[in-house]
């Protein structure tokens, strides 16, 4: 009975309580009891509980009795928290009716509260604005009140006020729920159109993808399609989430749930594709399918050359999960053998990485992340460069355009000075200023997504004390003047280190990067130049100084011990060195840039 | 295969000098007795496994074994003679500080069967040992000199620090003079060190005293060789030199993989493959009842030591101790590519024995740390 059923999610600023929310939710329900839940059950990933935020959709359905006549069924969709996932949250918020905009009591409207409302508005969501932590000393309830009233147009008298941490508000919210979201379309007749919205991978039943029935019906036995793939598989099970996921006889419009159809290659399931069946095939898809680009590049190498292939194996174990990570094989003369990889963002690297390390035990070394740039040559050819090093010499360049995003900035007021010297110095281009209320102001900006990716979020945290938000969306390529800068390490470039810089910053840049590099690159038995230049034009350049002393001056019986531990440290240090030449290179050496501070 | 020795460790000294890591305490006579007491205990409750063994050496370091009493010296010689058996060219060294040398203490000393004093002068510059937080002067230095070698039997061995951050050129040669009217018969010449734990230590790390220049350092410890040399001294080991005849065999046997029994809070044992060692606390010494911790040696552990200690010897290492041709070639191949790298001599190679020049000798550590890895198979 569609009637009963009610599909929604819960968007939220990071840290503003919504996993909480949602635990304290099935508790209410009765879905599970209190001592059964560790916290934040829906976080599952080692990395998201550690981090705190959510990477994958979580869905879950729960029941709700208000009374003894009645029973609603809930499908809760937690999102992803992070703006390198934003297409996956969009496509989470397609499959509800309904949103329910958490905003913490202490900190007011953020960032991601006002992208998350547009993209619920763009998927005609009903909104339901909770104002959440209303126990804590610091709440200001009623600026942020006008706040969410400002952005979502709504009455004082629809916001919701709860403490997800003490209960208040949770029955209040159960109600708002099934009275103000709209019960899902009864289109169980046409036909069958299901939007996936995530998937996950599993090594016994394949890629399994998350699905919302919009029209028609899917039952075991019926035959599969994906409309951007037509690869066409048979159905063997259906069901819905519990905690666990339970098969049911039938999905039909309305439902959420997941498929199994033996699916090899989680590929075939791209988030925002529409399933259909070839028993009552549609015609055409559902609206909103994007598909998804990596923005931020990266070349993953094995430490040691020898684990290449391990690394692979690895990569393409972790894309089963992941359909959104992109790789190829890539040949550095320095690094030698390795994968140029795509991510969603630097989050996104930052997780992949991580796994890798941790699940898959390698070791690493990742070069510096960059932009997909445009390069139109002389010829008029236009080429992507993912890769500094595929970029062509300068002289047969006649433009290059790279990526810009539009970034919205949430910030008391008083961190408007700091925020602009910062966004001059990250070449933004000011676009506008909103008001919030009088303490709290948006800032627009355009921004090279270059710019983004190194330390941006940092810096903005910095200057204004941790209270301003970020959130930033993809608009399009634009023409910049930049360089290619290469490093030389004893007299050898090495390709590794290339970066791609604004004109107007690479000597700043370089003679910074050449100081780290110096810092971080252990003296050996001869002296080491390090250099930066522009084609054939150092610009920088550092010497790591030859070391001239360096013994042990005792060593007798109670000193062995400890001198060969040291060495044997030494040794195993040394796996983390990559021999580029002569010269032995650590790691984070490669990811210099991103640790430049100002020393300003 | 070399006898064993034997080294004994007293925990005292009158004062902590603030560079030093070996395990020491300020104690008072009782304190003496019981350590003295246990010690012996100890020596008799470990001696029945070695009895069919004979040492050729023994060693008596600290700490500061003239802190204790020149009785308890004795004693502690007659219960290792008691239960062990010596052969009859046992060397028997005893390490002395300058501040609490006699002449009385040294006849007993003598007639024990001591020949060799190993005495912690450090310097004889005055600046130079309070910097080095000594409670003994040069004048010190020289009555105990004057006293060791009034009696004719002993061979004297001189410690001297070097490297202090302020020192010169000067200041070490005023030292080396001292050293050469002297004319000790053995040398031990040690870069001042800041071992983690120390005083010196923080005192670098936190600034409050400056880094010695290395290049500066360098060049003391070429011109300490220089020195030594031309006055007959052979330099055997990276920090020790010797007239002919008159090396440390004791020490010695640290270096080339010899056995060796230690007794005494902190001392370290070496018996074939395993390496133990006791408490590095006099209080639990004194209870008596913690075992040894211990460890077995494997063969490339053991490898690697033999390289670590082999290099800092005049007599190098065994690169024939490398049994698979192909390690041995690929470590060869590093040898010389260190050489090349540094655009200098480091390394040679001479009859089967990888040796450390003595420009190689400064950059010790650093070439065993890439040697090392080349031991094993690639």
């Amino acid at each position: 009975m569609a009637e009963n059923i009610r599909n929604f999610c819960i968007i939220a600023h990071i840290d503003h309580g919504k996993s909480t929310l949602a635990d304290r939710l099935l508790e209410y329900t009765g879905t599970l009891k209190s001592f059964q839940m560790k916290e934040q059950i829906l976080d599952d990933m080692d990395l998201e509980r550690e981090r705190g935020i959510t990477i994958k959709s979580h869905p879950i359905q729960f029941e709700y009795k208000p009374d003894s006549k009645q029973t609603y069924i809930l499908n809760l969709i937690d999102t992803p928290g992070h703006v390198d996932f934003s297409y996956e949250v969009s496509r989470s918020l397609a499959a509800c009716e309904g949103a329910l905009l958490l905003v913490d009591a202490t900190q007011g409207v953020e960032a991601q509260t006002v992208s998350n409302t547009y993209m619920a508005l763009e998927n005609d969501l009903e909104i339901i604005p909770v104002i959440n932590k209303i126990d804590l000393q610091g709440a200001q309830i009623d600026s942020v009140k006008h706040q969410l009233m400002d952005l979502t147009g709504c009455k004082e008298e629809d916001i919701l006020l709860t403490s997800a941490k003490t209960g208040q508000g949770i029955p209040e919210l159960l109600q708002a729920i099934i009275t103000r979201i709209p019960p899902p379309k009864q289109d169980a007749d046409k036909p069958t159109r299901a939007l996936i919205f995530d998937s996950v991978f599993d090594n016994y039943r394949g890629a399994i993808p998350y699905i919302r029935i919009f029209e028609g019906c899917i039952t075991p036995g019926q035959r599969m399609k994906c409309f951007t793939t037509k690869h066409v598989y048979e159905v063997t099970e259906v069901g819905k989430f519990h905690f666990k996921k339970v098969p049911t006889k039938e999905l039909k419009a309305g439902d959420v749930g997941y498929l199994v159809a033996q699916i090899k290659n989680i590929q075939d399931l791209k988030v925002g594709d529409t399933i259909t069946t070839l028993e009552n095939e549609a015609k055409a898809p559902l609206k909103g399918y994007k598909e998804m680009k990596p923005m931020v590049f990266s070349g993953l190498y094995p430490v040691n050359n020898d684990d290449y292939e391990e690394l692979r194996q690895s990569l393409e174990k972790l894309q089963l999960n992941d359909a959104s990570l992109r790789y190829e094989p890539e040949t550095s003369e320095a690094l030698g053998f390795g994968f140029r990889c795509g991510f969603l963002g630097l989050l996104h690297l930052e997780i992949v990485q991580e796994r890798l390390e941790r699940e898959f035990g390698q070791n690493l070394v990742t070069t510096i992340p960059n932009v997909e740039y445009h390069v139109r040559d002389r010829q008029g050819n236009v080429i992507s460069v993912d890769t500094p090093s595929k970029m062509p010499e300068m002289g047969e360049i006649d433009v290059i355009e790279e990526p810009y995003v539009k970034v919205e900035i949430i910030t008391p007021s008083e961190y408007i000075g700091n925020l602009m010297t910062l966004t001059q110095e990250k070449r933004a281009m000011y676009i506008n200023t909103h008001y919030l209320d009088p303490t709290k102001v948006q800032l627009i900006y355009e921004l090279p997504l270059s710019e983004i990716i190194y330390d941006f979020y940092d810096k903005l945290k910095t200057v204004s004390r941790g209270y301003a938000s970020l959130d930033y969306g993809f608009i399009g390529y634009k023409p910049a003047k930049l360089v290619k800068l290469d490093i030389l390490i004893n007299n050898e470039p090495v390709d590794a280190l290339s970066l791609i810089v604004h004109q107007d910053h690479a000597y700043y840049q370089a003679r910074r990067l050449v100081q780290k590099l110096r810092s971080l690159i252990p003296r050996h038995l001869f002296e080491i130049p390090i250099q930066a230049a522009i084609g054939n034009k150092v610009i920088a350049r550092e010497n790591v100084k030859a070391l001239r002393k360096n013994v042990t001056a005792k060593c007798y019986g109670g000193d062995i011990t400890r001198k060969r531990k040291l060495l044997e440290k030494q040794k195993e240090g040394k796996k983390r060195m990559k021999q580029v030449g002569r010269v032995q290179i650590p790691q984070e050496a490669f990811l210099a840039i991103l640790q430049l501070e100002d020393e300003k | 295969m070399e006898k064993p020795g034997i080294y004994i460790h007293i925990p005292f000294c009158l004062k902590k000098c603030p560079y030093c890591n070996f395990y020491s305490v300020i104690a008072d006579r009782n304190t003496h007795r019981l350590f003295v007491q246990t010690l012996c205990d100890e020596i008799l409750q470990k001696a029945p496994s070695y009895k069919k063994v004979e040492f050729d050496t023994v060693y008596i370091g600290g700490g500061t074994p003239n802190s204790l009493e020149s009785d308890a010296i004795v004693e502690i010689l007659s219960t290792l003679y008691k239960v062990l058996t010596f052969s009859h060219e046992t060397e028997i060294t005893l390490e002395l500080n300058p501040e609490c040398v006699t002449k009385k203490d040294l006849d007993v000393y003598r007639k024990r069967g001591i020949h060799r004093l190993s005495l912690g002068t450090q310097s004889f510059l005055d600046k130079e040992l309070a910097f080095l937080g000594r409670i003994h002067t040069k004048e010190k230095n020289l009555q105990a000199i004057q006293y060791i070698q009034s009696f004719k039997t002993f061979s004297l061995s001189c410690d001297i620090i070097m490297g202090l951050p302020e020192q010169t050129k000067d200041d070490l040669q005023r030292s080396l003079e001292y050293i050469d009217t002297i004319h000790p018969e053995h040398l031990s010449v040690y870069l001042l060190t800041a071992e983690e734990g120390t005083p010196l230590y923080s005192w670098f790390q936190q600034g409050i005293i400056s880094q010695p220049d290395e290049e500066r350092v360098k060049e003391l410890w070429l011109f300490v060789h220089e020195f030594l040399i031309e006055r007959g001294y052979e330099h055997y080991e990276v920090s020790n030199y010797s007239l002919s005849g008159y090396r440390s065999r004791h020490n010695s046997k640290y270096w080339n993989n010899t056995n060796y029994l230690g007794f005494g809070p902190s001392a370290h044992s070496k018996w074939g493959n395993i390496r133990f060692w006791n408490p590095t606390s006099l209080e639990t010494y004194l209870q008596k009842n913690s075992e040894p911790e211990f460890e077995i040696i494997t063969d490339e552990q053991t490898m690697d030591e033999r390289l670590m200690l082999g290099l800092r010897t005049q007599e190098g290492f065994n690169v024939n101790a490398i049994s698979k041709k192909k390690t041995k070639e690929n470590f060869l191949k590093t040898v010389y590519a260190l050489n090349h790298d540094a655009g200098k001599v480091l390394l040679k190679i001479d009859r089967g024995f990888l040796k450390a020049t003595l420009e190689g000798w400064t950059v010790l550590d650093t070439l065993v740390e890439q040697l090392v890895e080349k031991l094993i198979e690639p």
